[in-house]
């Protein structure tokens, strides 16, 4: 009975196509497979705002679309203002095309546009470039597509204009090899450059007919379209021309008073005005000039900043994802706009968009309030104590002179807990208390329990003795005491050593009213690898320790597995320095007290995002109080401890600054470099094996390159010289001594490459290692490399008196050794590397003690002889960082591990594992490992963030008897 | 009939019509988790009181990578899950529960949700109390072990299994590097429960006398991060692992038996059957349920897409997002050892059949001899026949296995699920739902505040426990 039923349905449902078929011929012919997806504009197949497919999903007229009437074939007429045909926000589940396809449309284009969609799923937005989009540019057809062997967009446009209101015939094709776009069963054009599968976004965009629509762009079609159908095979240009001819007679000539009313139109701007609410301009008018970007100021409270490149009002729009949205305005015009938002859920992702003009808007973006780590405020609690001015002011007070609002705070001596309170209600630390008296704990609980206070900020823990604290060392970043302040008893009480052993470098003690200092031997991680010498050594001693076995964990938590991007795509390397620790993960950016784990502040930027590493420079650097964050055609200076936006310094070529992108960025003395790379030639993408960046030739292992090279006082933004030559290596750029080397390619061809993402052989002819000054500019010398093509990655350090370049081709790595003075060379060396896969032939190298690493062989730098010891093996993908003792990598069993220069130990951490490039860096006096290798599901990985430090020497919390 | 016949009739049929109440004494009604009380609850239900904790639980661990870029997987799943509320507890109409936040185990009123005790401690407690006998048993992150008299919380005992006394900075807490995540798990007359965070340090399982504390072994165990409810079956403690697959020890002893599992085959939801087959997840890719033999430490089955699992009486309600499934689950483990080993059988088969078919090199010249020829054809027809008959046998055995479902019903997304006597309960996205356990009909829908992951029923109520750090307690009525 029940297979009857669908039959019966069956039948109904091919009466009806039938029917159509009759009255508007969707189908011609007998093809050979059909269209996965088929859609004809008439009246048998819309009704109201549903557009019953013939194949395929059925789609949602949203809008003002409205079928025509008249004579000919059926048509829905689009505006241009509201209409489009929704078919699915959901691309990954429309069951598009993936190896071949085709893409057919009868339309009739009212209004050239630059970018015009007729049916498509794609994404445009700086290097994220997916999909594909049947549509057309300026006044011609275009097929675009993205492949995977090639992850930028190619339109392939017609050689001839269109007509516009008249009905054309329109097909893109693609079967693997061939890209093709036909025009009234004519072939237009054709491309042979790519391969491969068609690549489609990671997360979802809109599949849609009548508009160009992604996630920042939505240009609606001005016109009529009849039908539009996608096959997941290429039509042949038989079947095409059969197809064209069955229709070509059956629409009505362009009407002369439509023709004349779009040919009115056409003397307006070519740039059509804004159309619809996500409209974003892209050359004129308003503009966002800066971000936007998402500050979190508090739990359930969050900033949206950004700049336009006018003053207009401040207008944005956000809520829950997929959920209707709120509106927030402010009227005055302001360049500079910033609105906060109080009402946002925790764990929840939200979508935003700012406006730029009266009917435009930038977004939408996302932000994620899982990464809101800002602590429970207890401002809003009242005191359960009547009396605490003394407390107050005590608080008050050593806020002030300490200057100390994150992080931990002991307080010793917790009395009845009415400091803690008071430092708590002024500040974001995370009070821990102790007390020998239990009796006093107690009530402390009860007390602070009963308010709703206890737990998330403060706690107390009873002590049998004071004398000696259970915390490991060096963590609180204050160390302070009920009695002590508050009260006015200047008698230290306990153990000041103990005191001072649990503050960390860099916090301060109330009790004794002292700073504890930052031990000798203690280094940094300023820049990609290291410093901006690019050694992979910042100067680290771990104290001495070499072993894995010699360090222990110092704290553990946040940021975790959700905070990054993936594992594989060989992101900038976290930086530290004065006791911070900086990461980078999706879109986003954290600081965190290196010492406690504390989040001081999180970013969420949707144009953060800069991957492969090994070709390019890291997006980003630090000092002592500044983190530099190069973003589009700027370079942010971030307060480190509290994620401020101080200053944003601009590319120094007024020229380049609608062309190009903030490249390469670095920080020495008082200056900030950097270089302006071409619009869009960073990597980006993420997605799939190809985005692991471990090839061995094309794309993936194109340098990305500058067209100059900078320097601006770091203060003032001033700039201070501008170096133009040839084709800059990105990778190569070093400072050390107080110059600044690079290599750079004087080929012409290279030169004009039209992607700084260079891709021909050219590069690697002519080329040049020069040096500069790096306070002045000047040149101070040159040398001809003489490279040649197949070079898979390439890399300049500066150590000393020396500059290394090493690169690998061919099986092997070549290292030369040159004099940083005048570019003599010293030394060369070569040999074999350990794999052409998972980095082991794209290793950089670390210098420490004299010495450089390139896997598998250590070499004197002094004279280019080979090192007895082999290097440890490293398994899996990443690089090695270097402390004074040890290399830092990814060894046994993938996991991270530490090889001893001196003896040769490899000593790992179980169930460790980095990112795919370099994620774990000592620093700071410790081993800083914040979670960068989440997102395989291939083991049991520990995906936490950990800082370890060495063990003391003589150990602070001897083995205690265990048990009851 | 006098009144006095009268009120025994309606005590009688309230009876009938509600069950026997039941006690909720530790996570997941029971030492094998099974989710599951006899205890029929009258529908529809109404909210009695709510617990409203002054800010959202501070699990563990943070959630899971957004995707598997790389091999282009998206949907990877929590495995380390196992505090993301406030699980409850209930006996002696008292709900006990562990709090991340204060880090102090709490008694409540079950019938008024009012305070009668809190034990704080030095870290957060992620498990809620075991109650057994007159105590209550929790974990803390501490690196300490805990025995408190259920009805005042005063102590009875305490056990440091911390290796180390030194306390580290951990999401805003200070907590030992050997906190005890696993709770406290009662068998007969003993506790046990496991130190361990660090799979690089050695980790300590411990079991004490639950009346005394006094240390009965303490069994030192390296490569592991025990974490998650433990379970028990007559002769076997398993502890899960989170993003490994779980470790079993001898409950008589504590000694170590082996690990199940291989690297990333883990999660912290699972549930024994009565004999002994463990069903856990979701594993480290994008979710499903393994049945794991215990004994022979096979995999024999996988509900590929499944999140949940309740086990009443030899049946296992199978939540997959969308639906439920139900099926004998003993009968449907047993055959899937079975075809576990003729798959196991098939495959040393196929690399003979594989190895017989091709025809020996010519060594210094010379061809098989003929002998050589037939008895490497005979052997190889042998094989072949062989296996035709496993093939037969596994097709069998496959078409009895699917015989073991029952029936299946689309149910609202959920994010836990229980059953108690006739009814099944899921929590979900602000709201709870139940469902008929012999059809899957949806029967009832409340409101509660935020996900709820947490579920129990218990002397005549039922309780929801979500990521905002509510727990409601709901009773017949409207």
């Amino acid at each position: 009975m029940r297979k009857k039923n669908v039959s019966s349905i069956g039948l109904v449902l091919f009466a009806i196509f039938s029917v159509g078929s009759v009255i508007c011929s969707p189908a011609v012919g007998s093809d050979k497979k059909p269209p996965v997806h088929h859609w004809v504009f008439d009246e048998v197949h819309v009704r109201g705002a549903d557009v019953k497919a013939v194949n395929g999903p059925g789609a949602r007229i949203l809008g003002d679309a409205r079928l025509t009437k008249g004579k000919g074939l059926g048509s829905l007429l689009l505006s241009g203002v509201k209409a489009s045909v929704l078919i699915s926000a959901q691309s990954s589940s429309a069951g598009l095309p993936e190896k071949f396809i085709s893409a057919e449309a009868w339309v009739s284009i009212h209004k050239p546009m630059r970018w015009g969609g007729i049916v498509g799923a794609m994404r445009d937005n700086g290097s994220d470039e997916t999909g594909w989009v049947l549509g057309f540019v300026g006044g011609k057809f275009s097929f675009a597509i993205v492949t995977e062997d090639k992850r930028s967009m190619t339109y392939l446009a017609a050689k001839r204009n269109f007509t516009p209101g008249k009905w054309h015939h329109v097909v893109g094709t693609y079967d693997g090899k061939t890209h093709r776009i036909y025009v009234d069963g004519k072939l237009e054009a054709e491309d042979k450059s790519r391969k491969g599968k068609l690549l489609y976004p990671p997360t979802d965009t809109f599949y849609e007919i009548g508009a160009y629509h992604d996630n920042n762009e939505y240009f609606r079609t001005t016109g009529q379209i009849h039908e539009a159908a996608v096959y997941n095979r290429p039509l042949s240009p038989k079947e095409i021309l059969t197809r064209y001819n069955a229709k070509k007679d059956k629409f009505p000539a362009p009407d002369p008073k439509l023709i004349k009313k779009i040919t009115t139109n056409a003397k307006k701007p070519k740039i059509p005005a804004p159309q619809g609410e996500l409209y974003m301009p892209k050359t004129d008018g308003f503009r966002v000039a800066l971000g936007p970007y998402v500050r979190y100021d508090a739990p359930g409270s969050a900033t949206i900043c950004w700049e336009t490149n006018q003053p207009v009002a401040s207008v944005l729009t956000y809520g829950l994802k997929d959920k209707p949205q709120k509106r927030i305005s402010d009227t005055t015009p302001r360049k500079v706009h910033a609105i906060r938002i109080g009402d946002i859920n925790a764990n929840s992702i939200y979508s935003y968009s700012v406006m730029v003009d009266k009917k435009g808007a930038d977004g939408p973006y996302d932000f994620n309030t899982t990464f809101n780590y800002r602590p429970q405020s207890v401002a809003h609690i009242a005191s359960p104590w009547s009396d605490n001015g003394a407390h107050k002011a005590a608080a008050e007070r050593i806020i002030r002179e300490t200057g100390i609002t994150k992080g931990y705070c002991v307080v010793y001596g917790f009395g009845e807990g009415r400091l803690a309170y008071e430092l708590a209600k002024r500040s974001e630390l995370v009070i821990v208390g102790v007390s020998s008296d239990a009796t006093a704990v107690i009530n402390a609980r009860k007390l602070l329990a009963k308010t709703n206070l206890y737990g998330s900020r403060i706690t107390v823990r009873h002590l049998e003795s004071m004398s000696k604290l259970p915390f490991t060392d060096g963590f609180a970043n204050l160390v302070v005491s009920e009695e002590f302040s508050a009260l006015g008893d200047k008698t230290p009480k306990g153990a000041a050593d103990e005191i001072f052993r649990v503050l960390r470098p860099g916090g301060s003690a109330k009790w004794a009213k002292v700073t504890r200092a930052v031990p000798p031997g203690v280094g940094v991680w300023t820049h990609q690898y290291g410093r901006a010498d690019n050694s992979s050594f910042g100067g680290e001693t771990l104290n001495g320790a070499t072993k894995t076995t010699d360090l222990h964990v110092q704290w553990i938590g946040r940021p975790g597995a959700d905070f990054g991007l993936d594992r594989n795509p060989r992101m900038p390397a976290p930086l530290a320095i004065n006791g911070r620790l900086f990461h980078q993960g999706m879109n986003r950016m954290i600081a965190m007290d290196s010492r406690n784990g504390t989040p001081l502040w999180t970013l969420e930027i949707p144009d953060l995002r800069r991957v492969n590493m090994p070709r390019d420079a890291s997006n980003w650097c630090a000092d002592r109080e500044n983190i530099y964050v190069a973003l589009r055609g700027a370079c942010w200076t971030l307060d480190a401890y509290t994620g401020r936006r101080k200053r944003t310094a601009i590319l120094v070529d007024k020229a380049k600054r609608d062309t190009h992108e903030w490249g390469y960025v670095a920080r020495a003395g008082k200056k900030l470099y950097g270089s302006s790379v071409k619009a869009r030639s960073s990597y980006t993408a993420f997605w799939k094996s190809v985005s692991w960046y471990d090839q061995r030739g094309g794309y993936g292992t194109w340098q990305v390159c500058s067209d100059d090279l900078f320097a601006v006082d770091v203060d003032s933004g001033k700039p201070a010289w501008t170096y133009t030559g040839g084709l800059i290596l990105n990778a190569t750029i070093t400072i050390g001594g107080g110059n600044i080397y690079f290599t750079e390619s004087r080929d012409p061809e290279a030169i004009a490459s039209p992607s700084g993402r260079v891709s021909t052989d050219k590069l690697w002819s002519r080329q040049y290692l020069v040096a500069l000054n790096a306070e002045t500019g000047s040149k101070l010398w040159e040398r001809s490399l003489g490279t040649t093509a197949g070079i898979i990655v390439f890399y300049l350090q500066h150590t000393d008196d020396k500059l290394a370049l090493v690169y690998s081709a061919k099986n092997k790595y070549d290292l030369y050794a040159y004099s940083a003075a005048d570019g003599k060379p010293i030394w060369h060396a070569e040999h074999k590397w350990a794999s052409n896969n998972h980095s082991g032939h794209i290793q950089h190298p670390a210098i420490s003690g004299g010495a450089i690493f390139v896997e598998p062989s250590g070499y004197d730098l002094a004279t280019g002889k080979r090192l007895p010891l082999r290097m440890g093996g490293r398994e899996g993908c990443s690089t090695r960082a270097a402390s004074s003792g040890a290399l830092i990598y990814r060894g046994r069993a993938r996991r991270i591990s530490m090889w001893d220069t001196t003896t040769g130990e490899v000593t790992s951490w179980m169930n460790l594992r980095p990112s795919c490039w370099l994620s774990m860096v000592p620093a700071g006096g410790m081993v800083l490992v914040p979670e960068g290798g989440a997102g395989c599901s291939c083991g049991n990985w520990l995906e936490t963030s950990l800082g370890f430090t060495p063990r003391p020497k003589q150990p602070a919390a001897p083995a205690k008897k265990e048990g009851k | 009939m006098n009144r006095s016949g009268t009120i025994i009739v309606i005590a009688v049929l309230l009876t009938a019509a509600i069950g026997r109440a039941e006690d909720w004494p530790t996570y997941r009604h029971d030492n094998r988790r099974s989710g599951a009380s006899a205890e029929n609850l009258r529908l529809p239900l109404k909210q009695i009181w709510q617990y409203d904790s002054p800010s959202a639980p501070a699990p563990a661990w943070a959630k899971p990578a957004r995707w598997n870029a790389f091999s282009g997987m998206k949907g990877l799943k929590h495995m380390r899950d196992f505090d993301s509320v406030f699980h409850v507890t209930i006996a002696g109409g008292r709900l006990f529960f562990g709090s991340s936040v204060d880090d102090a185990a709490h008694c409540l009123d079950a019938a008024s949700g009012k305070p009668i005790w809190t034990v704080y401690t030095d870290a957060p407690v992620r498990l809620p109390p075991t109650i057994a006998g007159p105590n209550a048993y929790f974990g803390s992150d501490d690196g300490r072990a805990y025995c408190v008299k259920a009805s005042d919380g005063s102590a009875v005992w305490k056990y440091d299994a911390a290796v180390s006394e030194r306390f580290v900075p951990s999401n805003g807490k200070m907590i030992s590097l050997w906190p005890v995540r696993t709770g406290v798990l009662v068998a007969g007359d003993k506790a046990y429960f496991a130190a361990s965070l660090l799979p690089w340090r050695k980790s300590n399982f411990c079991g004490v006398d639950a009346k005394t504390g006094a240390e009965l072994f303490k069994t030192v165990a390296t490569g592991h991060a025990m974490q998650g409810a433990m379970l028990a079956s007559d002769t076997q403690i398993f502890l899960p692992q989170g993003r490994s697959g779980a470790v079993a020890f001898w409950l008589k002893d504590g000694k170590f038996v082996s690990t199940l599992g291989s690297k990333g085959d883990g999660g912290v939801h699972a549930a024994l059957t009565q004999d002994a087959q463990l069903i856990y997840g979701p594993g480290s890719k994008t979710g499903a349920l393994t049945i794991r033999d215990s004994s022979s430490k096979k995999r024999v089955g996988v509900f590929a897409g499944a999140s949940r699992v309740v086990i009443a009486d030899k049946i296992a309600y199978i939540y997959k997002p969308g639906s439920i499934s139900v099926i004998k689950i003993a009968e449907h483990a047993k055959i899937g050892k079975q075809i576990a080993e003729l798959q196991s059988k098939q495959r040393v088969l196929s690399r003979k059949i594989r190895t017989l078919s091709v025809k020996p090199k010519k060594t210094d010249g010379k061809a098989e001899a003929a002998e050589q020829v037939a008895k490497r054809t005979t052997e190889l027809d042998s094989a072949k026949l062989e296996q035709k008959k496993i093939s037969e046998q596994l097709g069998g055995l496959q078409k009895a296995s699917a015989a073991c479902f029952g029936w299946k019903a689309s149910c609202p997304q959920a994010s836990e699920m229980i059953i108690a006597g006739k009814t099944i309960y899921l929590g979900a996205e602000n709201a709870v739902h139940a469902l008929s356990a012999s059809d899957g009909k949806l029967l009832w829908t409340g409101k509660v505040d935020g996900k709820a992951a947490g579920l129990a029923v218990a002397a005549g109520r039922f309780y929801a426990s979500t990521d905002k750090g509510k727990i409601h307690c709901f009773t017949p009525g409207k």
